[in-house]
């Protein structure tokens, strides 16, 4: 049924050219958490699983799930869309301010060692001003959460912050190179580090 | 006297007076390429096949054993290169992969392919069959194989296996059912006016809430309360921003939604009525950018959710690779997220659902590696035949589990859906499974029953005559049966269809139809609705029965192996006359029997069957437990008719309105494709798609035949590449004539008039002067919303999608129509829709280059510089280009018809035609994400 199938999906995705009326909805697109205005939960580029979140008027921060990490920032044309979308497809559209297509991921250091971590995406929350997105570590026995929030407006552009839960004693998180290399992380207090290493909240802007 | 007739005459001689034996019978038998029953696409060269493609070529033949016993297969061969695929040799069901090694400096070679258990007595299927979808610039050249048995003359060819001639056909009987089933009451909750709802998945929240998702990715409540027959019910969003959500369950308070490519669980954290966290449940498997790889249904027991998953579609024709575990059963715990693989081998399986004790069920759509649609009784670790290449699936391995109930191909359905097993609520029809399909439309129904430990069923025709195509069900604790729909649009069957929603309530009214069907040892028992009339029913005539296998390949489809009429040595009428039981000494497991009742069968009460067909899948048949088989009473009633009458042409009708209708018509008009009427014998411009040469040919039976089993081997002028499914790969050798001789017959005018009648598709021959009245442009502030939604119904019917997209959304060969509106509107608009070649935009242009090296290419040109001309000759792969040399150009011309046919308004009407005209106008809005709202365009 293939060809079935992807005639009806042209079929489909014609309806959602129309315009949507009758039957009453009591809350409107806005109000809602995913808002696709604001966030997009279809496949970016080249990656299958990622998700888009708009910050502030025109810029993008397209995630990588399966890798943890950031792939893409952009600032959408003057007036335009910053995603175009082609079926479950969204191709980001303007001037990009951050990428990173590496297989770079995040590390564990404890005394002296490196060690890589297993990834396993958990799932993303709207909530009041900010955009969260979670993550599972994992090294041997030792499973932490990542978390990354997104503020929907930030003074800054591409404004980001991390937590790391359930870090080692004695270990710290190493972000993966090329997110080291275009961001400055920053403590809660505003000081420079180069890795997380205790539970609080860090800060992410980029370069 | 010659020499070789001295010799004959030595041999005689000596054998006659004993000094030499007879040669003793071969143990091997030849099977050699002049002896297949089908040629399919590729080329001869005296005895030797040379294959370059692989879709569509069937290359097979029927052997016999006298005993059972071993064979080992080999190939003689020649091929100047490595293929990238193996080839299928597939005998009797057993699959071995041939990798074909090259032959240097084109010798023949032996290759061994494999030894198989060879069944006795009956007809074996052996097929040859190369990698689907793949065209290889150099053949493979091949001229037997050889089949080597262990016992002198045990083996032979069969040449001559008959097929049978089918009475004629009603709806319900041999045909698709027209109507709603009468016991049946139904309401849409969407109304023409209202905005379409293609429904995904679909829930029951507490007793009296309905929750659906959408193909645009939105949840939606429904209060049933508010369900009335007088007005559409409110819709209440609830959540948004899912990815292609394709199944929905809630388990107590818990919400799990499948999504393009996560299991996922809305939670309301904060109870303030929003999902605002999105929880990824599951993704253990790859994922890809391939369009066709969807996560179908939800199903939670015992706190685990059960969802299937599709193979991707994209790289069939390339190198046939799937992403790791695509095609499964799925498992995940919904606590923890653990995820366990099933099944697997599944293909596009679109509904998944709980069956009777709790079993799983899933349906899967015909196509590669399936000759048939399943329905599937789920077993753990079963792999359910589709193949890809390695490493794909660790249930991909031999031998297959077979469905609990193969679906037809056009007979019982064509894209079948979710499956959902009735409610005591619903009579006689409790613990049925009823399923939509997303083609075939209406609703199917079938009955399970274990025999000896392996489910297996029949499959009845249930009802049609719904607005919607079923994709999703819900069922309420009163029975309430909520099915959601989700359009086609590209269907002439279907066109007046829309998605959405229905209601359908059982009343109870008493239908006359066959029940249930059960094997026995010696047959099948077919349990009636009510009693039959006294002394009917034990008429074996008035029962007409067949029987087929079918053996999955990796190429598209398949055709019925072993299609024969079956003896109904007797029929017996239960004493309470609700059950017939029909002797069948041919039933063998393996097979598929189709009994047609019929059509004069009596009820005690005088109603007349509702429908007379059934196909019933024998996996297992039981030992010791025979069917009742008794004399006929001496009040046996006789039939005032016939039971069957067997018209001329009948079979190749049934065979046009099964797969040719939605795109071919009787009566002139263009469709999709060109119009049968006086097709058979005219004279056709052709394009040769691998040349690209364009000739004119006479169409001839040879041509048609062609045609059905090779779409794009010579394109008609004005028609692209690909529209055309394969249906050849579906319908046996026979059906093939039987269609062939219908479309000759449509060339008698009289006899076309007469088959246009059935099946009427022009309404008027349009002209502008019909259009004197068009006006200006309509604003979206001042259009009417219900005519563009009629607009936009009249825009699917006059299938423009398969040619334009919208706003990048659609086929690209023509323009995007959001761009022509922005050129032409109202009288200008509407007459570069009835005379396309008006004006045609050079990107449409189609060009013919003929080559210095004698070469013809034809297609759109897409870039140019100074060197080179880059070409696309398949607007729908536009970004595969030929590359043209300028200095290899020997001329060059360019085509003053438009590729877009006149005529595409014929079969609507003058109303529909100026609500075309205004949904263009007013839209349609643009699909792309932009910052506005999307809806507010």
């Amino acid at each position: 049924m293939d060809d079935t199938i992807k005639r009806l999906i042209l079929a489909i995705l014609l309806g959602v050219a129309c315009e949507s009326s009758g039957q009453a909805e009591e809350v409107s697109n806005h109000d809602l958490p995913f808002d696709r205005e604001r966030i997009n939960r279809y496949s970016l580029d080249h990656l299958p699983r990622s998700i888009s979140i708009r910050q502030g008027a025109d810029v993008w921060l397209g995630y990588d799930l399966p890798r943890a990490t950031i792939y893409k920032v952009w600032r959408a044309p003057d007036g335009e869309a910053g995603l175009k979308q082609s079926g479950f497809v969204t191709r980001s559209v303007g001037k990009t301010l951050f990428e990173d297509k590496s297989d770079e991921s995040w590390e564990l250091r404890r005394g002296g060692e490196t060690t890589p971590l297993s990834i396993r995406y958990l799932g993303c929350s709207e909530r009041e001003g900010h955009f969260e997105l979670r993550w599972e570590l994992t090294h041997d026995a030792d499973v932490m959460t990542l978390r990354e929030r997104v503020p929907m407006t930030a003074e800054s552009t591409a404004t980001r912050e991390i937590r790391v839960e359930s870090l080692p004693t004695d270990s710290r998180l190493l972000l993966p190179l090329p997110a080291q290399k275009g961001w400055n992380l920053m403590t809660a207090e505003g000081t420079a580090a180069s890795s997380l290493t205790d539970n609080e909240w860090y800060l992410l802007t980029s370069r | 006297m010659n020499r070789q007739r001295i010799i004959c005459c030595l041999a005689s001689l000596l054998m006659g007076c004993g000094v030499c034996q007879a040669a003793e019978p071969s143990r091997t038998l030849d099977l050699p390429a002049k002896a297949i029953f089908s040629k399919g696409p590729n080329q001869w060269n005296d005895d030797v096949l040379e294959i370059t493609r692989g879709r569509g070529a069937i290359i097979g033949w029927y052997l016999r054993a006298d005993q059972e016993e071993e064979v080992a297969v080999a190939v003689e061969y020649s091929s100047p290169q490595p293929l990238n695929q193996a080839y299928q040799l597939s005998f009797d069901g057993q699959d071995r992969f041939w990798d074909v090694e090259p032959t240097p400096d084109e010798e023949w070679s032996q290759a061994e392919l494999g030894t198989f258990r060879m069944r006795a007595g009956l007809p074996i299927l052996v097929l040859l069959v190369p990698p689907s979808g793949t065209t290889y610039p150099q053949p493979v050249k091949f001229r037997k194989l050889i089949v080597q048995g262990t016992t002198p003359g045990n083996l032979s060819l069969v040449t001559n296996l008959e097929e049978p001639t089918v009475p004629d056909a009603s709806p319900g009987f041999g045909r698709k059912l027209s109507k709603r089933h009468p016991a049946l009451d139904a309401i849409d909750l969407r109304g023409e006016d209202s905005s379409p709802m293609r429904v995904t998945g679909m829930t029951m929240r507490g007793p009296r809430e309905l929750w659906f998702t959408t193909w645009e990715g939105d949840l939606f409540s429904l209060d049933l309360n508010a369900v009335s027959e007088h007005e559409l019910p409110p819709f209440r969003l609830i959540a948004q921003g899912l990815s292609e959500p394709m199944g929905l369950t809630i388990s107590g308070e818990r919400v799990f939604v499948t999504e393009k490519n996560q299991a996922t669980e809305l939670i309301d954290e904060d109870g303030d009525g929003k999902f605002e966290t999105y929880r990824c449940l599951s993704h253990d498997w790859e994922s890809t950018l391939d369009y066709h790889e969807y996560l179908f249904g939800a199903v939670i027991r015992d706190s685990k959710l059960y969802f299937s998953s599709s193979v991707g579609m994209a790289r069939r024709g390339k190198d046939n690779y799937q992403a790791p575990l695509r095609g499964s059963v799925v498992e995940v715990d919904i606590d923890n997220g653990d995820t366990e693989i099933v099944a697997g081998g599944l293909r596009t399986p679109d509904g998944i659902g709980l069956g009777p004790g709790d079993s799983l069920l899933v349906t899967d759509n015909q196509g590669e590696w399936l000759p048939a649609n399943k329905l599937i009784h789920v077993q753990q670790d079963a792999f359910y035949q589709f193949r890809s290449v390695p490493p794909w699936h660790p249930l991909d391995r031999p031998p297959a589990t077979p469905p609990a109930v193969w679906l037809p191909q056009g007979e019982i359905a064509a894209s079948p859906t979710q499956p959902i097993t009735l409610p005591e609520s619903w009579g006689p029809f409790a613990g049925h499974v009823l399923f939509g399909d997303a083609t075939f439309g209406g609703l199917q129904r079938a009955v399970l029953e274990e025999s000896e430990g392996v489910v297996q069923g029949a499959v009845f025709p249930f009802s049609q005559g719904f607005q919607h195509l079923f994709h999703r069900f819900a069922l309420t604790q009163e029975g309430e049966l909520y099915a959601g729909g989700i359009a086609r649009g590209n269907d002439w069957d279907f066109i007046d269809r829309v998605s959405g929603l229905t209601r359908i309530r059982y009343t109870g009214q008493e239908v006359f139809e066959p029940l249930a069907a059960r094997v026995r040892s010696n047959g099948l028992e077919i349990e009636f609705s009510m009693p039959l009339a006294e002394g009917s029913g034990w008429d074996p005539e008035s029962y007409f029965v067949t029987q087929w296998g079918y053996q999955a390949t990796q190429t598209y489809g398949g055709a019925k192996v072993r299609y024969r009429q079956t003896e109904v040595a007797s029929a017996t009428v239960s004493s309470d006359r609700r059950k017939v039981f029909l002797e069948l000494p041919e039933m063998i497991e393996g097979e598929v029997v189709h009994v047609r009742i019929s059509e004069s069968l009596p009820s005690e009460s005088g109603q007349p069957l509702w429908a007379g067909d059934l196909w019933y899948t024998v996996n297992r048949i039981p030992t010791g437990k025979p069917g009742d088989v008794q004399e006929p009473p001496p009040k046996n009633r006789l039939p005032s008719k016939p039971y069957f009458t067997f018209s001329p042409g009948n079979a190749g009708r049934v065979l046009y309105q099964n797969y040719c209708a939605s795109c071919h018509s009787l009566d002139g008009s263009r469709l999709v494709g060109p119009t049968f009427l006086n097709l058979a014998g005219s004279k056709r411009k052709v394009r040769e798609s691998e040349t690209g040469k364009s000739f004119e040919l006479q169409a001839d039976s040879e041509y048609l035949r062609h045609s059905i089993q090779d779409p794009n081997a010579l394109l008609v002028e004005g028609y692209p590449a690909n529209l055309m499914p394969p249906v050849g790969g579906i319908l046996t050798e026979k059906q093939i004539n039987e269609l062939v001789g219908y479309l000759e017959k449509l060339s008698d005018p009289e006899f076309a008039r007469i088959e246009a009648t059935r099946t009427p598709a022009v309404l008027h021959s349009w002209t502008m002067d019909d259009f004197s009245k068009v006006g200006e442009r309509v604003s979206p502030e001042t259009a009417d919303p219900a005519a563009i939604l009629r607009g936009r119904q009249a825009f699917m019917k006059a299938q423009c999608l398969q040619c334009h997209s919208v706003s990048g959304y659609g086929a690209e060969l023509g323009p995007d129509l959001v761009e022509s509106v922005k050129k032409f509107q109202g009288e200008k608009l509407l007459r570069h829709i009835m005379e396309p070649a008006l004006e045609i935009h050079p990107k449409y242009q189609t060009s013919l280059f003929l080559l210095e090296s004698g070469k013809v290419v034809v297609g759109n040109v897409m870039k140019e510089d100074d060197n080179a001309i880059h070409v696309a000759t398949n607007l729908l792969t536009p970004h595969d280009l030929t590359i043209i040399d300028k200095s290899e150009i020997e001329d060059q011309q360019v085509s003053k018809n438009s590729a877009m046919p006149e005529g595409l308004l014929n079969i609507l009407s003058q109303e529909e035609v100026l609500d075309l005209l205004r949904f263009l106008e007013a839209g349609p809005a643009p699909i792309v994400q932009t910052e506005a709202s999307p809806t507010a365009k």
